[in-house]
């Protein structure tokens, strides 16, 4: 992804650097090596408070973030959507929606203000467990922050619920890097399958390690149902969701590595 | 108490009620609009929905407060001059109502679709109006109608 336009300064002091920055205020940023800098600029932020709706007929969400737009079309219905936010999906953290599988495959972060100054918690930091977060009862959530995919990448949102529109028994998302047969890179998080959603790491790197064949997808979507711990509740068994859980992994990742290019 | 003004239908009103008022208990009790139906209470039978804003939403798990300077459009806000909207022309023609107590949300959920998708496939109607419950189960009824409107509501714009 491309950086956004900014104007570029070139102090040749520290008192020219300092001069500068007082004179933007908060608005400048300084520029060192730039190897934590850069990826930032990568970043798209959404105020907490983006409605559904406005992700799912977002351009810029369909060309940086498509495993977030594809996601959004599992959330509820449209009329659901017109109404339900990004902010308030994470912050609610039902273990079963779709927002917080798709912040935790992409590594994305959220800012909490409150009253005492604002910090930024990320995804694996967040989810406590069941509707609970690691957000003080006295902050807010303002901001959910997702890297920008890189160009080329395949993804997918599998999920099963009895309805369209329900909450996932389970869902899987998935995010693969390819260079030919090699992964570079494999997101592998779950919906609804235990208190928090869960990066299948462990699976992530059967994939990196020996390529997006059809023996590693098999053997990502085993370890897949070893890496959850579900709960049983009256939509589903235990058993059965882990089961799920393999058998969505594995059509999570094949299709994603149909429509990744490199 | 909290006073709420509001647009509805091209009508202003203005309402005094609890905070806890579910915006859909507002419209029928306070305003007098009973088109819009209550089902569920939880946001999954769709048949109190409504054109908040203009994009179709669910008016029972809204606050009426929470509507306090908005522009909705109920099911009774669909007719212009006497006539009935091409949308419920389409549902009157294609049988795609029986009881009738969905067809507002329906209709509401229906026309949203067509607005964001003005010719979506079968598939895309029955994805669209699966936000709605029809207890009578006459969907194949209502995916005509909405299949039929499409082209009529291009038109008419």
């Amino acid at each position: 992804m491309k950086p956004p336009k900014f104007e570029y300064h070139a102090p040749k002091s520290l008192e020219e650097a300092l001069e500068a920055l007082g004179r933007y205020g908060g608005d400048a940023k300084v520029l060192a090596g730039g190897q934590s800098l850069m990826p930032l600029l990568n970043q798209i932020r959404f105020g907490a408070m983006t409605r559904q709706r406005t992700i799912e007929f977002s351009p810029v969400v369909a060309q940086r973030l498509p495993l977030l737009k594809e996601a959004t079309h599992w959330v509820g219905h449209l009329p659901i959507r017109t109404r339900g936010t990004i902010g308030g999906s994470i912050a609610h953290a039902d273990p079963s929606a779709e927002y917080p599988a798709v912040l935790a495959a992409l590594e994305g972060e959220v800012v909490a203000r409150g009253a005492r100054g604002e910090r930024v918690i990320r995804a694996g930091d967040l989810f406590q467990t069941y509707l609970t977060t690691s957000l003080a009862p006295d902050e807010i959530l303002t901001e959910v922050r997702l890297p920008a995919m890189p160009a080329g990448a395949g993804y997918a949102l599998e999920e099963f619920a009895r309805r369209h529109g329900d909450f996932a028994i389970i869902g899987i998302a998935a995010l693969v890097v390819r260079q030919g047969p090699r992964c570079t890179m494999a997101r592998l998080a779950t919906a609804g399958a235990g208190p928090v959603p869960v990066r299948l790491r462990a699976a992530e790197e059967i994939l990196e390690r020996e390529g997006l064949g059809e023996a590693a997808i098999e053997a990502a979507a085993r370890r897949a149902t070893e890496l959850v711990a579900p709960d049983a509740d009256i939509h589903a068994s235990a058993d059965y969701r882990r089961h799920l859980t393999g058998v969505l992994t594995k059509r999570a990742l094949t299709r994603a590595i149909g429509v990744a290019r490199g | 108490m909290v006073t709420v003004r509001l647009n509805v239908n091209g009508v202003a009103h203005e309402g005094r009620c609890e905070p806890r008022k579910l915006l859909a208990d507002f419209i029928r009790e306070d305003l007098g609009l009973t088109g819009t139906h209550v089902g569920c209470e939880h946001g999954i039978c769709g048949a109190c929905t409504i054109m908040f804003n203009g994009e179709a939403a669910r008016s029972c798990i809204m606050l009426a407060v929470q509507a306090d300077g908005a522009e909705l459009m109920t099911v009774e806000g669909l007719m212009r001059d006497g006539k009935l909207h091409p949308l419920q022309e389409a549902f009157r023609e294609h049988h795609g109502l029986q009881c009738g107590f969905c067809t507002p949300g329906m209709l509401i959920t229906a026309l949203d679709l067509l607005r964001t998708n003005p010719s979506p496939n079968d598939r895309e109607i029955r994805e669209g109006i699966s936000a709605v419950l029809c207890r009578c189960t006459g969907y194949q009824g209502i995916v005509n109608a909405v299949r039929a409107a499409a082209p009529t509501l291009v038109a008419g714009r």
